[in-house]
């Protein structure tokens, strides 16, 4: 049996001991750099992190779903628009926002599928810009033209494609990023809330005193929503449709009818 | 014997003399009296005077005796211009109840002179209470009538059903105003959700419809009270139908189909009392002929043309089909089911899918039974006075209205003001037979207009909001705050 010297054991021990830390060593700095990758903008800024190009990516993905998020909390409030229709109640207690009538005394106002798309896209173009100001950091510039978004609203989803070609400079370094590249897919119930918001509009046309509850009820139930007719003004019904399976908080879809109030009238 | 022959020559003569002065020409007369004969204690002769008159006394108050022939003859002129009525209208009562009976099978008890006799002596009419032909019992159950002083007439059948009819000057049977804000009250703002999310200043637009049922629960308690008034009269009757107007005629036959008593009436309202005298509803003729029958197999009475009041229960339309009404309903509000001040918990149920083509009976019907309310057939209106714990309803063309809140059931449909209104009196349960996996339950409140709800939390119809949990610009339903706190 060959006998292995006092000296080569300690080589081996040593040479041991180096891999362990130089393993350690790599563990550390890959969880580092993967935590990093998963600190949103306002981490990196508040912890005075230098991010990489991989993270100023991110934030632009990030800024993308963001306003989304924040355009359809807003479309929601306004009934699927962005911009005002010619009839709507002023929420002057909101920031300037409105609620739309869909209904209003004989007039129809509520808003086709495309036209919600529409006004989403036109919400994601304006807003967009104020959310990537904010990926401001030290040794980053970016360079972006106007956007322009298309969305999609899908059963269960939308999809957010931005067209929004950004030049990221880093030093000496310039990097392209094709937002496109990137579309966005949410989980949303948007396509069920305008397919029962258009039932009950639509319904206007068929008897504007009564509706169907309990076909309502049905429809509502069978899209997985919510909805609740709340008395606004006399002549006045703020109708709402919430949805509580795709987001945090629950969404709310809202519009207002507005009906001919004949004093005296006998309903029946 | 010869003084005797000379008279009876003479009163023929005088007789004769007479039909002739009346226009008499074959078998027809111009007046209707039977047996003038008797006629003297009709018309009576002032001595004082020495005239004809029909006062019972003179101007010293002497008293006035029956004119004799010659006294007639002597100033016939008078007697065919202004007592000739008088005539007619006592020989009826002499003959009446004798003639009712042979015409109309009834036995008659009372003083039947306020009745007037058709010109062809085939209907006899007394305060609009019309016998005829149609009338006519045959067999051994017919009614005993009694005429009473007061003007109303009593049927008592031989094998139960009852009926009381009277005079009078009171009304009932209405339909309660359903009208929009203002109606009653005068302004009274809706209440309203403003964007602000802030109170609701309460606003009612159904304060005025509740006052105009107050008004018309008032007018009940009046045509009430009228009955009572008379009922006192006739204790002891099982089941009675009183005539509250002085418009219109109600026409009466017994023993009906059922064993009871059929009302044929126009213009005019009859009052169905129980066995307690208790008023059970009134029956108010639509446009055309309604028809009342009651029954004495059931506490049921079927009904057609009419609207009804059942006295702190509801108030029916009923359309021309004939409708099965039974009345087991309870008076009053059931003390489980209050006024609410903020809004009502709402309880899942399992539920089962819309019934397509399922078989129901779509016979006409309304069931008053303690607190529930059962409706089927068609074209029926059920405004209600009371909260009820079920309503259950399959058909076409069915109303039940709280105040100013009617939901309409058509087919599998129910149709629900898209308007928020004021709702006075609940209703736990609203089920249409036709889908049952849908059920509603109707709020009412103390200070708040109402709430509809249906039982699986899916829909709401209100003016129960509170602000939004993160966006206090926002309002939500009050029922759906717990969706943020969970979240």
């Amino acid at each position: 049996m060959q006998r292995v010297s006092q000296k080569s054991q300690v080589t081996i021990f040593i040479v041991l001991a180096v891999c362990l830390l130089a393993g350690a060593g790599l563990f550390l700095f890959f969880l580092d750099k993967e935590k990093n990758e998963n600190l949103d903008r306002e981490e990196f800024s508040a912890r005075g992190i230098q991010p990489s190009i991989t993270n100023i990516q991110t934030f632009i993905s990030d800024c993308l779903k963001e306003t989304t998020l924040s355009g359809l909390e807003l479309v929601g409030i306004q009934g699927g628009y962005y911009q005002k229709p010619e009839r709507y109640y002023d929420l002057s207690n909101l920031n300037g926002a409105f609620i739309p009538y869909y209904y209003d005394q004989g007039f129809y106002q509520n808003p086709s599928k495309q036209t919600v798309e529409t006004q989403l896209s036109l919400y994601i173009d304006d807003a967009l810009p104020f959310c990537l100001k904010k990926i401001d950091f030290k040794n980053f510039e970016l360079t972006y033209p106007v956007s322009k978004t298309k969305t999609i609203i899908e059963e269960g989803k939308i999809t957010i494609t931005t067209t929004l070609p950004l030049t990221i400079k880093n030093e000496d370094k310039t990097t392209d990023f094709k937002l496109q590249d990137h579309p966005l897919t949410l989980e949303s119930e948007l396509n069920d809330i305008l397919t029962v918001a258009d039932y009950i509009t639509q319904s206007h046309t068929e008897d504007d005193t009564y509706i169907c509850i309990n076909c309502l009820t049905q429809l509502t139930k069978e899209k997985n929503l919510y909805v609740d007719f709340i008395a606004f003004a006399p002549d006045t019904t703020l109708v709402m449709l919430i949805e509580n399976s795709t987001q945090p908080d629950p969404y709310i879809f809202q519009f207002l009818n507005r009906y001919k109030v004949e004093e005296d009238k006998n309903e029946i | 014997m010869k003084y005797k022959i000379i008279f009876l020559i003479s009163m023929l003569l005088f007789a004769l003399a007479l039909i002739i002065a009346q226009g008499c020409t074959g078998d027809s007369c111009t007046n209707t009296f039977q047996n003038f004969g008797g006629f003297g204690q009709g018309v009576l002769f002032d001595n004082q005077r020495n005239q004809l008159t029909n006062q019972p006394t003179n101007q010293e108050g002497q008293p006035n005796s029956p004119a004799t022939p010659d006294q007639i003859l002597q100033d016939f002129d008078a007697f065919t211009n202004q007592f000739q009525d008088s005539a007619n209208k006592f020989q009826q009562k002499e003959v009446d109840s004798q003639r009712m009976q042979q015409q109309f099978g009834t036995q008659v008890e009372g003083d039947p002179s306020k009745g007037q006799w058709s010109a062809d002596g085939q209907q006899f009419n007394y305060n609009g209470v019309e016998f005829d032909e149609q009338s006519k019992c045959q067999g051994g159950s017919c009614p005993q009538t009694q005429f009473n002083p007061d003007g109303s007439v009593d049927f008592q059948g031989q094998e139960g059903g009852n009926m009381n009819l009277k005079s009078d000057t009171g009304q009932t049977a209405f339909k309660p105003e359903t009208g929009g804000a203002g109606s009653y009250g005068g302004d009274g703002g809706t209440g309203s959700a403003p964007a602000g999310g802030g109170t609701t200043a309460s606003a009612n637009p159904g304060q005025a419809a509740a006052q105009g049922a107050n008004q018309q629960m008032q007018e009940v308690s009046q045509a009430m009270g009228i009955v009572q008034q008379f009922l006192g009269l006739f204790q002891g009757f099982a089941d009675k139908l009183a005539k509250t107007s002085d418009e219109g005629t109600a026409k009466i036959t017994t023993p009906n189909q059922y064993g009871g008593l059929s009302a044929s009436i126009d213009d005019t309202t009859l009052a169905y009392m129980n066995s307690q005298n208790q008023v059970e509803l009134f029956a108010k003729a639509q446009a055309k002929t309604g028809e009342v029958n009651t029954k004495t197999t059931a506490k049921e009475i079927t009904a057609k043309n009419v609207d009804l009041t059942v006295p702190e229960q509801a108030h029916l339309t009923i359309p021309e089909q004939e409708t099965t009404i039974r009345l087991n309903g309870i008076k009053g509000n059931d003390p489980n089911f209050r006024e609410a001040t903020n809004t009502a918990a709402i309880n899942s149920i399992t539920g089962q899918a819309i019934i397509n083509g399922e078989e129901v009976d779509l016979s006409q019907y309304i069931q008053f039974q303690n607190h529930d309310l059962a409706i089927g057939g068609k074209e029926l209106t059920v405004y209600t006075l009371k909260t009820f714990n079920n309503v259950d309803a399959a058909g076409q063309d069915i109303n039940v209205i709280s105040g100013d809140v009617a939901i309409k059931f058509q087919g599998q449909k129910i149709l629900y003001p898209r308007l928020v209104k004021n709702a006075p009196y609940g209703i736990k349960k609203i089920t249409n037979q036709l889908d049952k996996e849908n059920q509603y339950q109707l709020q009412h409140f103390t200070n708040k207009d109402s709430l509809l709800t249906d039982y699986q939390g899916i829909a709401s119809v209100g003016d129960i909001f509170s602000t939004h949990p993160k966006i206090p610009g926002l309002v939500i339903a009050k029922i759906r705050n717990d969706m943020w706190k969970t979240n």
